[in-house]
């Protein structure tokens, strides 16, 4: 019996040494590969249904001596900070609540450019949005204060549309608990079958909605929060320290990237297409891209954070005063940054 | 008694101790991997806070709600078919196919024809739990010896003392397979139900702490599931034993 406990003990360590070794090895081999013939690959997760900056940067030619290479997509931004802190991809984008909350509970990340967001400078047509608030057309939804007891559903809680959606009902002198919000998919197929009151989807998915008729907007949360960088664009803070050329690079190409794109509005368009379909997006949706709304250089300011730390301390969830937006952004990588 | 314990937890400790350790030595980062340290001081803090009853007793009335449904129709169904050879064979093809759905593929269909609330939620778990407790039971009385059901039927009995003598005492280790299966099952599909469209319980708060990166809470959940559908099994093993002591005395 005692043996077999003593072989249980050493099957075990053998294996926790077996696992170590191979993660140890893992991570060997990935820097050999960085410092090989001077090409840094940055890895990345991005879903078909968005386009980033560098990708656009990397197709214009932008990028010297970076590689970029999409490990697959994913899930939203919490997933997207996940990866990125534990080093499985290199950088990432994510609303600025969840980069927040996450650099708070100790994940080493920091935002250094604007992935997008809702400047009307580097938007196509109308004003800018990330989500809108949309009802059925024959809806007695009108303001704020029909939403008293109705169902919202949103794609993700402690995110951006949370938080737009808590805004919009304070301004309204109302709060969270006067309504429902749920996390649901499919926005379109639960509002049209009338399972929930308002939905709130995002990017392309408005467009074919609004396309198939019969909705109408509630707010938008250009109408909640103005003219916000409502994302970051974030690395880890090893990644950043190890490699700050590597860095600045990047982001002085993926600002030069946004930039051209605010000014060629349609070849930016067939190109956000091309990258769209490269990554197995949907056809119908490629053509409805607008535009990064990113600011001129992509950079980042103080009240793009600060919002969403104010909301934070309402919440209970820091103290007033202890984090300020330096702590979650820096700009010092943006060669175009004239602090 | 004390060293079937010890042997029983070794794995369990071991388990606890690399678990620890990962996070501790930074082979996995500690911000998403929370030790169990960390673990244990969320859930003392969800217990006093009264958040986590909150969502446990939630969770805790649809997970019994459902199994209990599933308990009322499908006992009586898995006689019925077990018993009655022409109902099985009409019913065998529809049942089969069905339970290769799993609930939570049916979960759209559910919410359309219940909305969402707690309804769509409970079938959700019915359908879940209904499968191991049907498939059981029709099994339990198929398995009764044919032997002892002649015998009493020489003897004179009828139908029905056939079936309170004969089929349901023997029948019964195979329910109780049944009914373990289907309680667990019904917390594990419970999770996921609540997941979706929830504003409450603990399959709502994996998700919301996930998302809000309170990340040891959201282990804490875990544990609590998982203890929950350990309680459980061992609840029903033992009202087992009772069971069946009750039935050797007869």
């Amino acid at each position: 019996m005692k043996n077999k406990i003593k072989i249980l003990v050493a099957v075990i360590v053998i294996a926790i040494i077996a696992v170590a070794g191979c993660l140890n090895d893992e991570k060997s081999s990935k820097n050999d590969n960085k410092t090989k013939e001077n090409v840094v690959t940055i890895r990345y997760l991005s879903s078909s249904a968005v386009v980033e900056p560098y990708e656009f940067a990397s197709e214009l030619g932008y990028l010297k001596g970076i590689n970029i290479s999409r490990l697959g997509s994913n899930t939203g931004g919490p997933e997207d900070i996940m990866s990125v802190a534990t080093g499985s991809s290199d950088v990432g984008h994510s609303a600025w609540v969840s980069i927040i909350n996450a650099k708070v509970r100790g994940a080493e990340i920091k935002a250094i450019a604007g992935p997008m967001g809702n400047s009307p400078e580097s938007w196509y047509e109308g004003t800018p949005y990330l989500s809108k608030w949309l009802v059925l057309e024959n809806s007695s939804i009108r303001s704020a204060k029909d939403l008293k007891g109705k169902k919202i559903a949103v794609h993700t809680l402690g995110a951006h549309a949370e938080y737009v959606t808590r805004e919009y009902l304070s301004k309204n002198n109302m709060s969270k608990d006067d309504v429902e919000l749920l996390v649901m998919p499919r926005h379109e197929e639960i509002l049209r079958q009338g399972l929930v009151d308002v939905v709130a989807p995002v990017g392309a998915q408005i467009d074919k909605m609004e396309a198939g008729g019969e909705v109408r907007v509630l707010f938008t949360d250009y109408d909640i929060i103005g003219n916000q960088t409502h994302c970051g664009m974030f690395m880890s803070e090893k990644f950043i320290k190890e490699n700050p050329e590597v860095v600045r690079h990047f982001v002085e190409a993926s600002a030069k990237a946004a930039d051209w794109a605010k000014d060629h509005p349609e070849e930016a368009q067939e190109l956000a297409a091309k990258i769209m379909m490269a990554k197995g997006g949907n056809p119908e949706m490629a053509k409805y891209w607008k535009g990064f709304g990113v600011r001129e250089h992509a950079l980042l300011l103080d009240s793009d954070v600060q919002f969403w730390i104010d909301w934070l301390v309402k919440d209970g969830r820091m103290n007033e005063g202890q984090y300020k937006p330096s702590d979650f952004y820096t700009n010092e990588f943006n060669p175009f940054f004239k602090g | 008694m004390l060293y079937k314990y010890f042997k029983k937890s070794i794995a369990l400790f071991t388990f606890l101790i690399i678990w620890e350790l990962l996070p501790a030595s930074g082979i996995i980062s500690k911000t998403f991997l929370s030790p169990p340290s960390e673990v244990f001081q969320a859930l003392v803090k969800l217990i006093i806070s009264g958040e986590l009853w909150i969502h446990t007793s939630i969770s805790l009335q649809r997970a019994f709600t459902g199994f209990a449904l599933a308990v009322i129709t499908m006992i009586p169904l898995g006689f019925l078919m077990g018993w009655y050879r022409a109902f099985e064979e009409i019913s065998d093809g529809l049942i089969q196919a069905m339970r290769q759905v799993s609930s939570l593929s049916l979960f759209p269909v559910f919410l359309l024809f219940f909305g969402i609330g707690e309804i769509s939620k409970i079938a959700v778990i019915f359908w879940g739990a209904q499968w191991p407790l049907l498939l059981n039971t029709i099994n339990g009385v198929k398995s009764v010896d044919l032997l002892l059901i002649k015998s009493a039927r020489s003897m004179g009995s009828n139908d029905i003392s056939i079936f309170r003598k004969v089929i349901l005492p023997s029948s019964i280790p195979s329910l109780f397979i049944g009914l373990r299966l289907s309680a667990t099952h019904s917390i594990l599909v419970l999770v996921a139900a609540e997941m979706i469209g929830a504003t409450s319980g603990l399959g709502y708060s994996i998700k919301n702490w996930e998302f809000n990166f309170m990340i040891p809470e959201m282990y804490a959940a875990i544990v609590v599931l998982a203890v929950l559908g350990l309680i459980t099994n061992y609840s029903l093993v033992w009202i087992e034993k009772k069971t069946v002591k009750w039935k050797e005395e007869i």
